[in-house]
Formats: structure tokens, C-alpha cells, sequence
């Protein structure tokens, strides 16, 4: 992706670049947060050293277990941005596929498969991830990111298959089937790279939208299990102290809002390049 | 879609039973969807009723066939679906009332507070995001967008708790949990019944508003700019038009088209709440109802609500498919 792309150019613009910095900084602060912080489980002082308010030795205080807020935030932050980034990438990837196999196959398979996405649909996402993540006692994160995952790849298969099935009748898909290209070259030669656009925007866009999601499922104890530290479970426990010790309350909300808008900071840019390019 | 040539009124009426017997279909492929999953995912309707004391085996089975789970589950379901077309929607299994009865005893609050959302959302969003594509780039234009996109980044439970905290618990103007005082007199007059209510209401359909108002203005901004540009809106200002008729009478309604569509899209949120929301302000709406019948498998309720919700978006979809044909004559042919 060069700088004249319309992707490149949509990266530049001012909410764009605010929204990558703040990404970056998030990133590295997951990957080498956790070794400059205390043990984000440790309880070294439950008595004494429990709801302590933001000071040198802790610099966002401490939670009801004496727990390093900080230290909670910054390991929360890789667990959420991992289970974003793998749910979404798995559910893109199916989406794609059956958004190209429907949109190039045409007729019964088309049909088939969309009113099967239409049912679907029509099942709040919730439900189905309530009904799902209750098969485990204490959930495992690579079952998280399935169950996100599996049922996230719904509107991205309309949206490719809808792309796709503008592009099938290009004069650059109809000449290539005239060069004799198999229905494989064709779908993912031709068809896919030129489809790609949407499936970007709408991955940026749902990165933001699972990161919610999955703190909304460990606020209610059907995501991230704990100790392992998350922000929707900093959310529940902050629910009895936030009155004495609001730190506690505040800062995964701010965490998540923050991370959220720059992921949808980029979605927007990117949106806004593939309505008004090609 | 529809074509030109033949009478307007005969088109409509078989693009509707078209359009009605697909979202029939989608319904029924939906609670078939619902059912296989359930059956696939693990658990025991029955292990919530003999919690305090374990169930004699005698016991389980009787109950088992007393809610036919001992039949295979093709069987069920199709018990379940002769019975919906008696209109019954079957018992409940934890608690053993009319699931119907169970449903119509939720619908009112959610109705009451997804209504009260999107009426906020839509009420709000419109005028705002014309005013944004009335001065594209401007400082209105852009302090209105980050302000939306921020609250729309921030998770509806956490904005919630901190209402609550702050306006319910902390300064006391309004009660933070429930849909009614459990100490007001059922006998006082029906205005201070309704004001009780209209308390009880504010902080969840403020919460919910905040959260979702960004996306009607992005969509009405969207919509206006693209209308404002056509060749009709420079007519009628070269006609010297007042702005004021120029906005609301010819641009808009070349706007209302994506709007629309999002309202449809929207509609499920009457029934459904945001389970979140009703979680947090404990607000008896069908979406708790959904969230602990899934949690304690209660087959028959899951189903219920599935049925009710599934019918809504699909109805959803059809409103916004008429009210886009209503408001953009060229759709009619």
C-alpha cells in the first residue's frame, strides 16, 4: 500500500494519524508494559495497601486486592487487543469465503447461503454467544476467540458478496474466463484482491465493535475469566469500590473508550477513501 | 424491483407478498438456526430445578417427559412448531408458566425503553446531522463528529454504571435501578404512576442514547451532503427560495433514503433493548429475560424470544424497504 493508494492518502489525514499514534502506543505498551509492571495478580498488601489512589509507587492507584491498577490495564490491553485481532481475522476470513463462493457461484449456492446469513442475522449476536461460550465451565481464551470469531462473519459475507457480484461481470473477470482461468484463478486472482477494500473497512470497524463486545462478555463473566486481568472484569469488580476509589471505575472505561475511538478513527478514514476512490 | 408498465397498486401489493413470504421463511430458517444450536450446546434445562436437592431419577424422568425432552429432537421441534400454529408458544421450563405470558409481561418495558431510544436517537440525530452537512468541515461540523464517535466508542454498561453512580447514587436526582418505586402506592392516581416510571426511565435511555446517536448523524451528514449537492437544491435556491425550504422541504427528502434504512435495521432494539443496558439499571425489559432463559437453558423461553426478535428485524427490514419506496417516488416505477 503506497502513499498515492487511496488507502495511503485516507491514512493521512489528522483523525487518521491520531488514531494510528494512539494505536501505537497501545501496542507497545502491551508488549513491554507488563515486563516494567508489578505482577498484574499480585495482592501484596490486601490489609494495608488495598484502593490506594494514584500516586508515585502506583501511578493509577491500586483495586480492592491491592492489585496495581496500571499493571491490570496495560496486561488487560494485550488479552483484549489479541482476542480482537484473532476473532477478527478469523471471522473476515470466513466471511470472504462465503461472500466469494456465494457472490461467484450464483444461483442455488447464493440463494442457499443468504437466506442462511438472512436467518442468522435475524438471531441477535448476543444470544448466540450466550448460548455458545455456557458449553465451557471456566472459558478458554482460544474459545472466546472462536465463538467471536464464528459469529462475526455474517454482514462481511454480504459485503463481499455483493462486491463480488459487481466485479464478476468486468471486462477484466470476463476476459480472463475468456482465457480459459478455472473458476479458482478467477475467484482468487481476479475477484478477491479487487474486493478487498470493503473487507478492510469493515474488519477496522468490527476490531472496535469485538473490543466492546468482548468487554461487555467478561463484565458479565462469560469472557476473560479471572485472575487473568480484563477490562470488562476491572469494570465488574469496580462496581462496590468505584465510590471510595474511583480510579478503579475509570480507568478500563477510559481504556476501553480510548482504544475503541483511535480503532474507529482509522475505520472512518479508511470508509470514507473506498466511498469516494475507484 | 418493481417494474414499469403495469399498475402501481398490483406491483406493490406482489412485491409485499413476495417480500412477506421470504421474511416468513427467514423467520422459520431462523428458529430453526436457534433450536439446533441450543440442542448442540451443552447443559440441562432441568439441573436449575434440582439445585437445593438433587432429582430422583423418578423425578427427572417424569419431568423430562412431562416438557418432552426425552424425545428425539426432531420430534420436539416439531411439537414445538404444530404447537405455534395453535398460538402456543409452550411452558416455561424453570418456571413453569406460558411462555407467551412470560414474553407479554416484558414487552411493555421493553417496548417503553427502546421506543423512548430511538425516538431520542433519531429526534436528535437528524437535525444534528443536517447541521453538520449544512457546514461541511466547520468547526460545529467537526467538534459534533469527534464528540459522536467518542461516545459511540464508549461501552453503553461503563457509561451506565457511572450514571448511576453519579446522578442516582451520589447527588440522588433519580432512582438508578428498577422500572418502578416498590414503595409507591399501586392505588396512587396514573400520573404519579407515570412520572415513577418516567424517573425510572431516564438514566438507561440516556445511557443507550449517547452510545447510539452517532450512527443516525453519520448517515443523515452522509445523506444530506450528497442531496445537497444535486441539481434540484441549486434550482430551488436559484429560485431565491428561503434556505429554511431549500434544507427541509428539497433536500431532505432526497436524504431520508439511508436514514430510513438504518431505522428498520434499528427496530429490533424495541423488543430486544440492549441486554447490557438492562443488566445494569436491572430494567425488566425481554433482554434479561433472554440473557438468564439462555443461561439456565430454559428451551421453551429461548425460543420464544428468538421467535419475537427474529420477526422484528425481518419486519424491520420490509417497514424500511416501504418507507424508502414512500419516500423516493422513482422506486415506484
Amino acid at each position: 500500500m503506497t502513499a498515492g493508494s487511496p488507502f495511503g492518502r485516507a491514512l493521512c489525514t489528522p483523525g487518521a494519524r491520531a488514531g494510528l499514534a494512539l494505536l501505537a502506543l497501545l501496542v507497545l505498551a502491551a508488549l513491554a508494559g507488563p515486563a516494567l509492571l508489578p505482577d498484574p495478580t499480585a495482592q501484596p498488601d490486601v490489609l494495608g495497601g488495598a484502593g490506594l489512589p494514584p500516586g508515585t509507587t502506583h501511578p493509577l492507584g491500586t483495586d480492592q486486592l491491592s492489585r496495581d491498577v496500571l499493571a491490570r490495564l496495560v496486561s488487560g490491553a494485550r488479552i483484549s487487543l489479541t482476542v480482537a485481532l484473532l476473532s477478527v481475522a478469523l471471522a473476515v476470513t470466513i466471511g470472504t469465503l462465503v461472500g466469494l463462493l456465494a457472490g461467484y457461484a450464483g444461483g442455488w449456492v447464493d440463494a442457499v447461503l443468504m437466506r442462511l446469513v438472512d436467518a442468522a442475522l435475524a438471531i441477535p449476536r448476543l444470544f448466540l454467544l450466550l448460548l455458545l461460550l455456557a458449553a465451557w465451565d471456566r472459558i478458554p481464551l482460544w474459545a472466546l476467540v472462536v465463538t467471536i470469531g464464528a459469529t462475526g462473519w455474517l454482514a462481511t459475507s454480504r459485503v463481499v458478496r455483493a462486491e463480488v457480484r459487481r466485479l464478476a461481470t468486468e471486462p477484466f473477470v470476463l476476459g480472463a474466463e475468456a482465457l480459459g482461468a478455472g473458476p479458482m484463478r478467477v475467484a482468487f486472482r481476479h475477484l478477491l484482491p479487487n474486493a478487498l477494500g470493503p473487507v478492510l473497512v469493515s474488519a477496522t470497524l468490527g476490531v472496535g465493535n469485538v473490543i466492546l463486545l468482548e468487554a461487555g462478555l467478561s463484565f458479565l463473566g462469560l469472557g476473560v475469566q479471572p485472575p487473568k486481568p480484563s477490562w470488562g472484569g476491572m469494570i465488574f469488580d469496580a462496581r462496590e469500590t468505584m465510590h471510595a476509589a474511583p480510579w478503579t471505575m475509570l480507568a478500563p472505561g477510559i481504556a476501553i473508550a480510548v482504544t475503541v475511538l483511535a480503532v474507529n478513527l482509522v475505520g472512518e478514514a479508511l470508509r470514507r477513501a473506498t466511498e469516494q476512490g475507484s | 424491483m418493481l417494474s414499469r408498465g403495469t399498475a402501481p397498486a398490483a406491483d406493490v401489493t406482489r412485491w409485499a407478498a413476495g417480500r412477506l413470504a421470504q421474511g416468513v421463511l427467514t423467520v422459520a430458517l431462523a428458529a430453526v438456526l436457534a433450536f439446533v444450536l441450543m440442542r448442540l450446546a451443552p447443559g440441562d434445562p432441568l439441573a436449575a430445578l434440582g439445585e437445593d436437592r438433587p432429582l430422583t431419577a423418578e423425578a427427572r424422568a417424569q419431568l423430562e417427559a412431562r416438557f418432552g425432552l426425552d424425545r428425539p429432537a426432531a420430534a420436539q421441534f416439531a411439537a414445538w412448531a404444530t404447537a405455534l400454529l395453535r398460538g402456543d408458544l409452550g411452558t416455561s421450563i424453570a418456571t413453569g408458566q406460558p411462555v407467551a405470558g412470560l414474553l407479554l409481561a416484558r414487552l411493555p418495558a421493553s417496548l417503553l425503553l427502546g421506543g423512548t431510544v430511538l425516538l431520542l436517537t433519531f429526534g436528535l440525530g437528524i437535525p444534528l446531522g443536517v447541521l453538520q452537512a449544512r457546514h461541511p468541515g466547520s468547526l460545529v461540523d467537526r467538534l459534533l463528529g469527534g464528540l459522536s464517535l467518542t461516545a459511540w466508542s464508549v461501552p453503553a454498561f461503563w457509561l451506565g454504571l457511572v450514571l448511576a453512580a453519579l446522578v442516582a447514587v451520589r447527588w440522588r436526582l433519580l432512582p438508578a435501578a428498577g422500572m418502578a418505586d416498590p414503595l409507591l402506592d399501586p392505588a396512587a392516581p396514573w400520573a404519579v404512576r407515570a412520572a415513577d416510571v418516567g424517573r425510572h426511565l431516564v438514566l438507561p435511555a440516556v445511557t443507550l442514547t449517547v452510545v447510539s446517536i452517532a450512527a443516525v448523524m453519520r448517515y443523515q451528514r452522509a445523506a444530506m451532503r450528497s442531496a445537497l449537492a444535486l441539481p434540484s437544491v441549486l434550482a430551488a435556491r436559484a429560485r431565491g427560495l428561503p434556505e429554511r425550504r431549500v434544507v427541509w422541504g428539497h433536500a431532505w427528502r432526497n436524504a431520508l433514503g439511508p436514514v430510513i434504512a438504518l431505522l428498520g435495521l434499528w427496530l429490533p432494539l424495541l423488543v430486544t433493548g440492549a441486554v447490557f443496558v438492562e443488566y445494569v439499571f436491572d430494567w425488566p425489559g425481554l433482554g434479561q429475560l433472554a440473557a438468564a432463559a439462555v443461561a439456565a437453558r430454559d428451551y421453551p423461553v429461548v425460543m420464544g424470544v428468538t421467535l419475537v426478535v427474529a420477526a422484528t428485524t425481518v419486519a424491520g427490514n420490509v417497514v424500511a424497504d416501504l418507507l424508502h419506496v414512500a419516500a423516493d417516488p422513482r422506486l415506484r416505477g
